[in-house]
């Protein structure tokens, strides 16, 4: 690898690649090399895939455009592999790390990599054991330092322990648990590599996407839509990390979940609550919420990404396992 | 028939609102705006007019309760003045952006602090980058029959317009004016009828949707087109006005200028007195002209360098300062304007009657005689000067003799 090595973070809204990209940032400036960290931010919210960029050199950092062809990819979230061109533009001997159970070679099928290396660590279930919650960050940066060796653990775990004392002052257990999860994605990384090939095709920027768009001679005035319907083309199904389930042994129809869900996402015939819109329920659990004290029929259970895979598009309304 | 009557600036708006009749006013009264909104409200009241008076809380309702009239599909009025307008400044922008055809009266006042309630132009050069289409009155009938046209250019360019009297001058000041009928108003003015409308339920539409990097700039570059082509509008309209009501309007009207060496460019209530300046120092032999900036969004680029192009020294009367450090905002345009021309002349950007400082004729011939002396080359100095301020080493009472008397 160069003097100048790009980084692309594949995420969902709400697991930490942003800040995971900071403290990558921070640990490699502390390493002695010039560094950078950016989000790039859309309008979506928790759940939604979003990406993040690091730039890490040994001279001083000039470019502020997003990462388009980079030299290593992490994927905190393994159903985005069927969901994301996580990918595109990876360079000839770039490296993809990926929060996953599964073997480098499993997953290199799954992506259909010729070359390339590919490192995995099970950071969801790492994060699970010592942190308590399923946030990735911590040990894909661990797996970042032992494979890359553009950070040292040493200051890695040192950065951690610095900025998570002041957060957890009264929780030393919340920073014990971080640094052996860091300990962890550092050792139990698994790489695989292959004679490289090349460099894997660069998908469209948001610049190439844009220039397909209409001229703004060809736009209505104003900046107005004209044709309805373009929320119902925007799928925010994707973003769901909870799904609601009705008991309907205690849901009255009284339709009040109906009237408040914000992606108009609880389907009804004839009265009745009969299906939920999965292409467009984001799980942000307003109906669970607005159901009413005394019959409490919607529950928000997690949807299992990392084991099933892709969201679940059969019908998931029942009798709840009662 | 048209009557001749003797009314002030703040008058006359009203009236003319009252002629247009528009479907919804949405206003909050400041000084020296009030009167308009007064006079309007009772109108409302008796009936006179069928307007939905929308009373509001502050100015930034007041503009945003005219966007979604607009937006509605309403010919929608209101005006206000100084802190009023610097209230409503995020919203102006919205109604620009949107494209909606609202017209405003601005009666300019000076910007706090401190307080102060008299004329200067620093309201609405503020909003001069809003988006909105910007028209000066230099008197009471160019208030009313600016006014009039306003609603024309506004629903025919699909963007909002503001048309400016000058506080307690022309807005206090009444003169004779010549008034129409109120059926020809109406029938120069016409029905409004709105390209897309949210009351429109039979072709539903979004209005002010989330607009990213994928549409935003092409939106932007479509508004910008939009206030270019204002300016063929607002003289189509001017034709027209001319037709229906005898008067001819332009964006830059010059005064004595096409043989003249020094030039003044001045806007609003002082293109009067500097018409007398000119006069004055003609008759002193100095060749001086005005030019009178009418339009200054869109700002009349080719007739402001065809008018300004053959002059040895302009002095750019700019009634606020930019606070750029270099003059005030009318100065830096034109001295742009005429940067494209290989010879050109020497501008001289003078901030005066900053918060209602009196300009008289005096002053201005006093420019002329400057300029002439820049035209000479006995004076090469500073670019930005500050007339009819007290500078260092003026002779004033001392504050105690002054208690004591």
């Amino acid at each position: 690898m160069s003097d100048s090595v790009e980084i692309r973070w594949h995420a969902r809204a709400g697991q930490g690649a942003k800040t995971a990209a900071l403290l990558l940032a921070q640990a490699a400036l502390r390493d002695g090399k010039f560094a950078q960290a950016f989000p790039e931010f859309g309008p979506e919210r928790r759940g939604a895939p979003i990406q993040a960029f690091n730039r890490i050199a040994s001279h001083a950092i000039r470019v502020h455009s997003g990462v388009r062809q980079p030299d290593i990819i992490i994927v905190l979230d393994e159903t985005l592999l069927d969901t994301v061109p996580v990918t595109s533009g990876l360079a000839t001997d770039g490296i993809v790390f990926v929060n996953s159970p599964e073997s480098p070679l499993v997953i290199r099928e799954r992506l259909r990599l010729a070359g390339q290396r590919v490192a995995t660590v099970d950071a969801s279930r790492i994060a699970r054991d010592h942190i308590g919650r399923p946030i990735p960050s911590a040990p894909m940066l661990g797996a970042f330092a032992a494979v890359t060796e553009l950070i040292s653990l040493d200051t890695l775990v040192t950065d951690a322990i610095t900025r998570l004392e002041k957060r957890f002052r009264d929780r030393p257990g919340m920073i014990e648990g971080n640094i052996e999860a860091i300990r962890r994605g550092y050792g139990e990384v698994q790489v695989e590599g292959r004679f490289p090939v090349s460099r894997l095709e660069r998908l469209p920027s948001p610049r190439d996407v844009e220039r397909t768009l209409p001229a703004w001679t060809d736009l209505p005035a104003g900046g107005i839509i004209v044709t309805p319907g373009s929320a119902a083309a925007y799928e925010t199904g994707d973003w769901r990390q909870q799904r609601p389930v009705w008991d309907f042994d205690r849901c009255v129809h009284c339709l009040i979940c109906w009237v408040m869900c914000p992606d108009a996402a609880i389907i009804v015939e004839d009265g009745k609550v009969v299906d939920l819109d999965v292409r467009h329920c984001k799980g942000c659990g307003i109906c669970a919420q607005v159901c009413p004290p005394r019959h409490q029929a919607i529950t928000m259970i997690e949807e299992d990404r990392q084991r099933t895979g892709a969201v679940v598009s059969a019908p998931v309304l029942g009798r709840n396992g009662r | 028939m048209n009557r001749m009557v003797v009314l002030t600036g703040n008058e006359v708006e009203a009236e003319a609102m009252r002629q247009i009749n528009p479907h919804v006013v949405a206003a909050y009264p400041i000084t020296p705006q009030t009167e308009i909104i007064q006079l309007f409200t009772g109108y409302v009241v008796d009936g006179r007019v069928d307007t939905e008076l929308i009373r509001v809380e502050s100015e930034h309702s007041a503009m945003s309760a005219c966007i979604g009239a607009a937006a509605a599909g309403c010919r929608v009025m209101t005006a206000t003045s100084s802190q009023g307008l610097a209230l409503m400044w995020e919203v102006l922008y919205i109604a620009a952006s949107l494209r909606l055809p609202i017209v405003m009266a601005v009666v300019n006042r000076a910007l706090s602090g401190n307080i102060n309630i008299h004329c200067d132009h620093s309201d609405s050069m503020g909003a001069r980058d809003a988006g909105w289409v910007q028209l000066f009155s230099s008197n009471v009938q160019e208030a009313y029959d600016t006014m009039i046209q306003a609603v024309r250019v506004a629903e025919q360019a699909c963007l909002p317009v503001m048309v400016m009297t000058d506080g307690f001058l022309t807005s206090h000041e009444a003169e004779p004016v010549l008034l129409y009928p109120d059926d020809q108003v109406r029938a120069f003015i016409g029905p409004y009828r709105p390209g897309y409308a949210l009351l429109d339920v039979d072709h539903p539409i979004t209005v002010g949707p989330l607009d990213f990097h994928d549409y935003y700039f092409e939106h932007k570059r479509s508004q910008a087109a939009a206030i270019t082509d204002a300016a063929g509008v607002i003289d189509q309209v001017a034709r027209e006005f001319e037709q229906a009501f005898g008067s001819r309007y332009h964006a830059v009207e010059p005064y004595r200028l096409h043989d003249a060496t020094v030039g003044i460019v001045a806007i609003g209530s002082t293109c009067g007195t500097a018409e007398e300046a000119v006069d004055a120092a003609r008759s002193r032999g100095i060749a001086a002209g005005l030019l009178k900036l009418r339009v200054f969004r869109p700002f009349p680029l080719p007739q402001i360098v065809a008018g300004l192009r053959h002059v040895h020294a302009v002095a750019v009367m700019d009634r606020s300062d930019g606070m750029a450090g270099w003059g005030g905002p009318v100065g830096v345009e034109i001295k742009a304007a005429l940067y494209g021309l290989a010879e050109r002349p020497t501008v001289i950007d003078y901030v005066y009657g900053l918060g209602g400082r009196e300009i008289t004729v005096e002053d201005l011939v006093e420019v002329c005689e400057e300029l002439h002396g820049i035209a000479d080359g006995q004076d090469g100095g500073e670019p930005v000067r500050y007339l009819g301020v007290r500078e260092e080493g003026a002779i004033h009472e001392p504050e105690n003799a002054r208690r004591e008397a």
